[in-house]
């Protein structure tokens, strides 16, 4: 019982990150109806750029984190228009931002690969020393903060984007972009501000999982990257309570799966469920219907 | 009229003057290094030109066309090691298995639209590469599979370079030849009549997905022949090969090459095969490279295929034969 | 004879009635129209007839067959052709491979004759050229054939759109607003043109919010409002039925007043 509890700990961390990057899918699908694959390796990018601000600029935890964070919006809100910005004003077929966007994410890959090399870090972590101890197992205290941590923001993002009105303008766009442009939205300042959030999102999610893993290398955007689409695609693109439901629902699988089928597996359910859902429910858990028009 | 008739003549002897010196160029190379490359270049283009079918002419993206080469590859280098069956039965299983995991994978995948298409195939792609990977009783999981038995043709084992060059580049050839006729058919024109609008190429009649599962079908069977002859020319295959950044590669071939033309895809398999090998001194830039040459080509924008220089070439190249056709034919009239 | 027997269709989304038991017949080698203000449940009776959406209730019959709830692409093969209201041609294929789409349901060679460009394949195809440039001709689109659809103008995108139709010898035709985006003299062209249809065997459903084009040149007339068959009859009555006037007045009325 006690290790069921354990790994249930362990999946929801995992779940938290998940859900966290998967907001940024969403958004910009919701948006740009563009599957980005710079998203993931954004995710490596925040948590690298917290690396190297706490460890090797040897700033404070705090400062390094939030620093991080707004630098990762920022190279989102770089990327977008330096790349997709072009295209989609010229109304370019989606695959080439979506070639676009690969090419980004090696681009960003290599930098990190050139600068910080292929080797594997030691990253710093929270409340080190500190656990709770179950059974025979320990949960961490970075682990339950990461929790909380990521229940706070989710709850502050929904309050952002419900009741504020930037975030209904960004509901708008998702809706229907022409429209809304229509209606005196700007979409092209909108658009920005989707990439600088969902961005920043995935740096905290980065740093997090990092932190609750306690090391970084280059890999670990290509290494959440699908599982994460898989956590958006299952609650539904474009809802975000349902990504964040997916991730959950993923972290937890993946973690049971390694506990008790053996770790080889521990990648494979992600898969399946994408898979399975994309065929069986293609609109996702909370996804709504949409009526083909003629 | 006499001027256009020769034109209509060079047009049918071009191709058979291009394969002639297709055939006598290896006899030309004595670089081991180049015929490597080359043998590379062929398997590659076999890729790119059946993903161009799927993906370039019909429009249905998808990133897992990988996975195909990689189920054509383990099963021809399975069915020889267990069996010892001659390669081109390999080759022709690796095909028919490929093209049966197109169909079950394509036949719900492409009732999806757009990005949903996408994704699937990504997520398809790593399912095959952690099955590879992890069915280890089967595929000796990481490892890989070693002493794949070289190809035999009367008894004699193909092992030069040259060898193995002709013997991909015939391939090449019989794809290409069977693509390109599937394009100026019927059902060419139809996958390029779902491209364009779904919803009136249903109305003309054209059954939408069972066109579109059928092309894919046909892609998966050409991509998992390619994969038999890469098994049986490397001798040695791992999961690693056959992973979704792979897919990536393939389909930036298609794009490169023009969305639709199985000359631009042969032309931009062999640019991005080759490129990356001249990048070699470069060796830790040679991604970086790669990403930014992919970012730039989308920004230099070469979607419609006319509009790339290679296009623009060969629509100027075609706008001369068609006018001497076309003048031709009002003759005939 | 009946060519087409339309008796009760229904057809809702959600809680809002589209179409609720609408009938009508078209007579062969006739130009039946369908008129009505906008969001008359028009083109929603189109897209049943074309298996777009599924009838609720309700029969269609071509020249006696069931033709209800077929997927789309089995219509081209019973026998109906149709246009869309907002152009659907296929803008980066040329003139007359647009029409060589409409032809091939048509064309019986399978992929093994394609892969190996066998005789019957070339046969066909040489067949399918012939037919759709004929079609080219009779609409005068011929000089345009080797030309990419979407360099022409509107107009004659429109006129492509009706002959990829015609190219699969429809027993039926659906027009969908066909003069909509034209110019007056265009539209004078294109009332000729269809008027001459019936002559060559065709037979016509149309939907189309030109009054003056329905008026000229159908031979029975449907009023649909808020998705009922309000009136019918030749032009001469559909147009002094108060129940018409009513229903154009009520909505938009203005600007068709205006139009007829």
């Amino acid at each position: 019982m006690s290790s069921f509890l354990f790994y249930t700990v362990n999946g929801l961390v995992l779940g938290s990150t998940y859900a966290l990057t998967s907001i940024g899918y969403s958004m910009v699908y919701g948006i740009l109806e563009l599957v980005n694959f710079t998203h993931s390796t954004v995710y490596m990018v925040g948590a690298y750029l917290f690396y190297i601000l706490a460890v090797v600029a040897g700033l404070p935890m705090w400062a390094a984190f939030l620093l991080a964070v707004f630098m990762t919006g920022l190279i989102g809100v770089l990327y977008e228009r330096l790349t997709l910005r072009p295209l989609r004003v010229r109304h370019q077929p989606k695959f080439a931002m979506l070639i676009c966007t690969i090419g980004t994410s090696i681009v960003l890959q290599n930098i990190f690969f050139l600068t910080m090399g292929s080797e594997t870090h030691q990253y710093p972590s929270l409340f080190e020393g500190h656990y709770l101890r179950v059974g025979g197992f320990n949960i961490t205290a970075v682990q339950l903060v990461i929790i909380v941590a990521t229940a706070v923001l989710l709850l502050a993002f929904t309050l952002f984007i419900n009741h504020t009105r930037v975030g209904m303008a960004m509901q708008a766009c998702a809706q229907d972009g022409e429209a809304a442009g229509l209606m005196g939205i700007s979409v092209d300042n909108i658009v920005s501000l989707t990439f600088f959030i969902g961005s920043a999102m995935a740096a905290v999610a980065g740093v997090m999982g990092c932190m609750s893993y306690r090391s970084v290398d280059i890999s670990i955007g290509t290494a959440i990257g699908t599982k994460t689409f898989a956590s958006t695609v299952l609650g539904g693109i474009g809802v975000f309570y349902g990504g964040v439901v997916g991730g959950l629902v993923i972290g937890l699988t993946e973690v049971y799966t390694a506990a008790y089928l053996g770790s080889n597996y521990r990648n494979i359910p992600a898969f399946l469920i994408l898979i399975l859902i994309l065929f069986l429910k293609p609109n996702g858990l909370f996804g709504k219907k949409t009526l083909k028009k003629v | 009229m006499q001027r256009n008739k020769r034109f209509f003549d060079l047009k049918r002897i071009l191709p058979l003057l291009l394969a002639a010196a297709m055939y006598a160029a290896p006899l030309a190379i004595t670089n081991q290094y180049v015929l490597r490359v080359c043998v590379y270049v062929s398997i590659y283009s076999i890729l790119a030109c059946s993903l161009n079918l799927i993906s370039g002419v019909c429009g249905q993206v998808s990133m897992g066309h990988a996975a195909f080469y990689g189920v054509g590859a383990y099963t021809s280098a399975l069915i020889a090691l267990s069996f010892g069956l001659p390669w081109p039965i390999c080759l022709l299983a690796a095909g028919v298995l490929s093209a049966l995991v197109g169909l079950l994978i394509g036949t719900p995948a492409l009732r999806l639209q757009g990005g949903y298409l996408v994704i699937c195939t990504v997520g398809f792609n790593e399912l095959v590469r952690l099955i590879l990977l992890n069915w280890v009783s089967v595929t000796r999981g990481p490892m890989g599979l070693t002493n794949i038995p070289r190809p035999r043709f009367f008894g004699v084992a193909i092992h030069s370079g040259r060898q193995y060059l002709y013997l991909s580049m015939t391939l090449l050839l019989i794809v290409y030849i069977t693509l390109r006729n599937i394009l100026h058919s019927r059902f060419g024109r139809n996958l390029r009549a779902i491209k364009e609008d779904e919803t009136a190429a249903e109305t003309m009649g054209i059954r939408v997905h069972r066109e579109k599962v059928t092309a894919f079908a046909i892609a998966a069977g050409f991509a998992g022949m390619a994969g038999s002859m890469l098994a049986h020319y490397m001798l040695y295959i791992n999961p690693n090969l056959f992973i979704g950044d792979f897919s990536t590669t393939i389909l930036s071939m298609v794009v490169l090459g023009g969305m639709g033309s199985m000359p631009g895809s042969v032309a931009a398999a062999t640019l991005l095969t080759v490129i990356p090998e001249a990048l070699r001194e470069l060796d830790r830039y040679r991604m970086l490279i790669y990403g930014l040459m992919l970012i730039c080509m989308m920004l230099g924008k070469n979607i419609p295929w006319d509009t790339t220089p290679l296009g623009r070439a060969a629509a100027r190249l075609r706008g001369r034969v068609k006018i001497a056709r076309e003048s031709e034919h009002g003759g005939k009239d | 004879m009946e060519r087409l027997k339309v008796q009760d269709i229904c057809k809702s989304f959600g809680g809002l009635t589209a179409v609720s038991n609408v009938s009508f017949q078209v007579e062969a080698g006739q130009i039946v129209s369908i008129i009505g203000p906008n969001g008359a449940g028009k083109t929603t009776v189109f897209n049943l007839l074309t298996g777009f959406y599924t009838c609720d209730a309700g029969s269609i019959l071509l020249d006696g067959r069931p033709i209800e709830n077929l997927p789309p692409s089995q219509y081209v093969k019973e026998g109906v052709a149709r246009t869309f209201q907002n152009l659907r041609v296929f803008p980066a294929m040329t003139v007359l491979e647009n029409v060589l789409i409409g032809y091939q349901s048509k064309i019986e060679y399978g992929w093994a004759d394609a892969i190996l460009r066998t005789p019957r394949l070339r046969e066909q195809e040489r067949a399918a050229r012939e037919a759709a440039m004929e079609i080219l001709e009779r609409l005068k689109l011929s000089a345009f054939a080797g030309e990419r659809c979407a360099g022409l103008p509107y107009g004659l995108q429109k006129k492509l759109e009706i002959a990829r139709a015609l190219v699969c010898s429809p027993r039926l035709l659906l027009l969908d607003e066909p003069a909509a985006g034209l110019n007056p003299q265009e539209t004078a062209e294109l009332a000729d043109f269809v008027h001459g249809l019936p002559e060559q065997g065709f037979t016509i459903l149309l939907i189309e919010h030109d009054m003056s084009l329905v008026m000229d040149i159908s031979n029975y007339i449907y009023v649909m409002d808020y998705g009922r068959v309000i009136s019918e009859g030749i032009p001469e009555q559909v147009q002094k039925d108060p129940k018409v006037i009513e229903a154009y007045i009520g909505q938009g009325g203005i600007r068709h007043a205006s139009e007829g």
